[in-house]
């Protein structure tokens, strides 16, 4: 399974929403109603799937799914 | 063992009724579901004194960060409501507590909602769940939910000491 598709269920099994609602420019906060504590879930779920660190400055300009799968394969690359 | 229900059991008092009809104030519920899962904590966690002092010593904090009530019929003055909890949404940081209100002659569903609990460190930063409370937070959680909270960590039943003879 690619790195958007693994994302697109972490995302739907947190913050509890349909898959086929989760797109790649779907916005976290104002689409999927994501909150710093959705955030803090998010981010300790991949961390431990993709096995790296996710530091809560390098958070702030993840705004979209897009955003957030270009993060992990930046950091998964590394 | 998991899926256990925990129930605890209010009568409806005069100073919980309004002036409209002597029905129970809507924000009675709110209370009620504060009382029952403190009730909750000090039944089913052995150790929650243990908890309680990692609190006062500022380590950890409860927060209520989501509250849901769909008020479902009106309970009155000498009414027994029988409240039951379970849990779901198990997640590292947070967890929901699901309430049922039942009236105790009747059976009748009076009352359904929900709380969301997290725990921070009294600094902003969010902290897992207490180890002592989520023993016994699983065990009062339905085993689908169950199944989901082991996908979601990648957990085995030896993880959980799931014993399902």
């Amino acid at each position: 399974m690619d790195i958007q598709s693994q994302v697109i269920d972490i995302l739907a099994d947190l913050l509890g929403v349909e898959k086929e609602k989760v797109k790649p420019k779907s916005k976290l906060v104002d689409d999927l109603g994501a909150d710093s504590l959705d955030t803090v879930e998010i981010n300790h779920v991949l961390e431990d799937k993709f096995n790296i660190n996710i530091p809560d400055e390098e958070v702030v300009n993840i705004k979209t799914v897009q955003d957030l799968t270009d993060y992990l394969k930046s950091k998964i690359n590394k | 063992m998991h899926g256990k229900i925990f129930e605890y059991k209010h009568t409806v008092y005069l100073n919980e009724t309004n002036a409209m009809g002597g029905v129970v104030y809507y924000s009675n519920y709110v209370k009620w579901q504060g009382v029952a899962r403190e009730e909750f904590l000090i039944k089913t966690v052995p150790e929650w004194k243990l908890i309680m002092q990692e609190v006062s010593k500022g380590n950890v904090n409860m927060l209520t960060t989501e509250e849901y009530s769909h008020f479902i019929q009106h309970a009155f003055f000498g009414d027994e409501i029988i409240i039951s909890i379970h849990a779901e949404e198990i997640k590292k940081f947070s967890f929901k507590i699901i309430f049922k209100m039942k009236k105790k002659d009747s059976n009748a569903i009076i009352y359904e909602g929900w709380q969301k609990l997290a725990f921070d460190d009294f600094k902003g930063h969010f902290v897992p769940i207490p180890g002592h409370l989520l023993r016994s937070v699983l065990e009062h959680t339905p085993i689908n939910e169950i199944e989901r909270y082991k996908a979601r960590y990648n957990l085995s039943d030896r993880d959980l000491k799931i014993n399902k003879k």
